[in-house]
């Protein structure tokens, strides 16, 4: 866990760095939109076993803002969102397993310019996590959350259509693209050591006067690999 | 969009498993199996088949607090059949798959495993009331046992601490069921006897012989191999006191109307051939003996033999083999017997009865064996034996075995005939109708039950009969009392562990508290990959 904070922390200080040097870079400004879908793959033993595998998948958005070029090296600073969970089955459905996670993350993608629709790039982020544990047997839910930390190192290609010179309709000045990533997601170890009853009221009343016990489910470290497909907006002004 | 993301998904699993490099672990896909509880003196223990663990749960009371502590302990590979000691202070656990012997002591903080190699796949194991032996044998019924010697038998001596591995025997009998004599003293020396069950045949396994010719003997309960076949049904051991020189066993077999005797004494001589000399006799026990029990009273050895055709009794005085039969006061034969010792209300003297039942009379019998004389006339109706009409017929017979009863608790099968507490000094019934409890536990002169039916445990005062009624979240299924006698732990129905523990004095709803998913406290942290 101390090790995932220290790589997020390093990403949080290359990201800083980065944006300083580039800060300064002004072209065409553009703002940017993307949708897309995600999965992680995980050998985490409290994921693997929650799951019954060793990946699942997500979707997710990004808003950025191009900052410009210098010598076809760009910077696209983001905010991202990202949602990812899974629904499962264990002990031949005696039990059943529901996690989710969200993750807010700010990044920025920087991407090297080649012809004028293909872009290789890389993208790191970091951000805040919060993750549900959902455990039912017996008919009872018993949920715990946690918060953490989370960070993206990722690279792939972006392909762009319509990308023609600017015009003054605001036709020309849209742009769609794709992209796929791959990388690593690191995320901080969740434990979840107050499974709680989901039904039973929190204070005993006279139709339930029972105090349910909570328990430890142990921890999940969602880290892994990652990899995306997501398609894009963009519009310069 | 489910077919890009499942695309996705598959890309990057085939990356992540060639990352960890390793099949899933199959326990996570089969149903989970807990076997339990077995209850032993210090804690209530479950065997986790998918995680091969052990569970030993432990409640107590912390500030007030009830609490249920769960301790997790690694069995051997596949374990397959698991027994307490007679001690109530351990587990021995046969694990198929690394052919061990796991024997667990547990005490009220720590749980320790040792094991003991084996050589076959035993799926049997005989406890010894005095925990100095295990006896392990093969049951024939081995689903996966390549082969299976039935003569064999696995002896693991605990008198020097648990051995590296088990010393194998093989018998001249193929033992249906295994026994293991209390210990006895001949000479001084202590000698400690496991006798094996067969049809026709009893084998004596002299635990402690130093010679090969005294380890095993076998007797026949037949003049041929070509009569007919008698099983035995019943052994009950007479061990010796300090001054007397034999020990004995009954033995009552399914065709034979008459006890046998196999008495064994130490061979007389410098050099005798045999350690034990053994001596056979029949014992006529009334018409169609079914149960017996031996009474060690003060006029003497008695074998108590309950009729199987009739409602009489018969009383035997083992050393001149005389013997007498009695009418029982009941309307069927008696199935089930109970001996204890109550103290005469009159003169205040303790001495030895028995109480027998059926479950198909609501009269039941409650005989003092002291006060008959055995080839004398026959007792009195009302001094020797009484009889105690109960409202409905009885089923189990629930009795403090550890001290002088002085009370007793009758259930009574299904629907709605409550229960019974016997006074087994005046041999009065105090009748309490409801719901039939489907186990109660004792505790000095107070008991706690719970029903089968409704979600209420009670509590009731064995002298008065004065009882209190709580509810619980659920119907109980089983119910302990922990060693300190501070809480009550309750187990309900349900896979995944759902137990109530109450602080004993506290038995509101708010004061209880519930669990519903003990099984699962720390699941996430078993092996995900196949080792």
């Amino acid at each position: 866990m101390k090790t995932t904070k220290r790589i997020i922390i390093g990403l949080l200080a290359a990201l800083t760095v980065l944006s300083a040097s580039l800060a300064t870079a002004t072209a065409a400004n553009e703002l940017y939109g993307e949708s897309r879908l995600s999965t992680v793959s995980s050998s985490n033993e409290g994921f693997v076993n929650a799951a019954g595998d060793t990946s699942t998948g997500g979707v997710g958005i990004a808003l950025g803002y191009e900052l410009g070029m210098v010598d076809q090296i760009a910077l696209r600073p983001l905010l991202m969102y990202d949602v990812q969970g899974f629904d499962g089955w264990r002990f031949d459905g005696d039990l059943r397993t529901r996690w989710g996670r969200q993750q807010l993350m700010v990044g920025a993608d920087v991407g090297y310019d080649i012809f004028t629709w293909l872009r290789p790039m890389a993208r790191l982020a970091m951000g805040d996590s919060h993750q549900s544990l959902t455990f039912t047997a017996g008919g009872q839910d018993y949920r715990d959350t946690a918060h953490g930390m989370s960070g993206l190192v990722a690279g792939g290609l972006e392909a762009s259509i319509g990308r023609s010179p600017m015009g003054t309709d605001p036709i020309s000045r849209l742009s769609l693209g794709a992209n796929m990533l791959f990388g690593y997601t690191f995320q901080t170890e969740a434990h979840f050591d107050e499974m709680t009853s989901v039904d039973a009221p929190e204070e005993p009343t006279d139709e339930d006067p029972w105090r349910r016990a909570t328990y430890d489910a142990d921890t999940i470290q969602a880290s892994g690999f990652a990899f995306s497909f997501g398609v894009s907006l963009r519009y310069r002004f | 969009m489910r077919v890009v993301i499942n695309a996705l998904i598959g890309a990057v699993a085939l990356i992540a498993l060639a990352a960890c490099g390793g099949d899933l672990n199959p326990a996570w896909d089969q149903p989970r199996e807990m076997e339990g509880p077995i209850i032993l003196e210090e804690a209530v223990v479950y065997l986790d088949h998918n995680f091969e663990e052990l569970f030993v749960l432990r409640s107590h009371v912390e500030d007030g607090e009830p609490r249920l502590e769960v301790e997790r302990q690694a069995t051997g590979e596949r374990p397959d059949y698991m027994v307490a000691s007679a001690a109530g202070d351990a587990i021995y656990l046969i694990n198929r798959g690394d052919e061990t012997l796991s024997i667990f002591s547990i005490d009220d903080e720590v749980v320790e495993r040792e094991d003991v190699a084996l050589t076959s796949p035993y799926d049997r194991i005989t406890v010894d009331p005095e925990g100095e032996f295990i006896l392990l044998s093969n049951s024939g019924r081995s689903e996966d046992a390549v082969l299976q010697n039935l003569n064999e038998v696995g002896i693991v001596d605990l008198r020097d601490g648990v051995p590296e591995s088990v010393r194998v025997l093989t018998l001249p009998v193929r033992a249906q069921n295994l026994e293991l004599m209390p210990s006895f003293e001949f000479d001084g020396e202590p000698q400690r006897i496991a006798v094996a069950l067969a049809p026709s045949e009893v084998a004596f396994v002299d635990l402690v012989a130093e010679r090969d010719i005294d380890r095993v003997r076998s007797v026949p309960l037949t003049i041929s191999q070509a009569d007919t076949v008698r099983n035995p049904t019943q052994v009950v051991f007479d061990a010796p006191g300090p001054e007397s020189s034999s020990a004995s066993l009954f033995l009552l077999d399914d065709r034979s109307n008459d006890v046998t005797q196999i008495e064994m004494s130490p061979a007389l001589g410098d050099n005798p051939t045999r350690k034990l000399n053994v001596s056979v006799n029949q014992l006529a026990a009334g018409q169609n003996p079914h149960r017996i029990a031996i009474l060690d009273l003060d006029s003497g050895k008695r074998l108590l033999a309950l009729d199987g055709s009739s409602p009489e009794f018969t009383l035997v005085d083992v050393a001149s083999a005389e013997s007498a039969t009695f009418s029982l006061p009941m309307s069927h034969v008696a199935t089930d017997m109970e001996i204890y010792s109550a103290r005469d209300p009159f003169t205040e003297e303790l001495e030895k009865r028995v109480i027998a039942y059926s479950r198909f009379s609501t009269l039941i019998a409650v005989i003092r064996p002291e006060s008959i004389s055995v080839g004398s006339e026959t007792p009195t109706l009302g001094k020797t034996v009484e009889d105690i009409r109960l409202d409905a017929v009885p089923t189990e017979l629930i009795l403090d075995e550890r001290g002088d009863a002085e009370r007793a608790v009758m259930l009574h099968p299904g629907g709605q005939d409550g229960f019974t507490i016997l006074n087994l000094q005046t041999n009065r019934p105090i009748s309490l109708t409801g719901f039939n409890p489907s186990q109660i536990i004792l505790d000095g002169r107070t008991a706690y039950g719970i029903f089968g039916n409704t979600a209420h445990m009670v509590r009731f005062d064995l002298e008065s009969g004065d009882y209190w009624t709580y509810p619980l979240p659920l119907a109980g299924r089983s119910i302990f009392l922990s060693p300190d006698k501070e809480s009550v732990l309750i187990r309900h129905d349900g896979d995944a562990g759902r137990f109530t523990v109450l602080a004993r004095g506290s038995y509101a709803p708010e004061d209880a508290l519930f669990y519903e998913h003990l099984f699962l406290d720390g699941i996430l942290a078993r092996p995900a990959f196949e080792e």
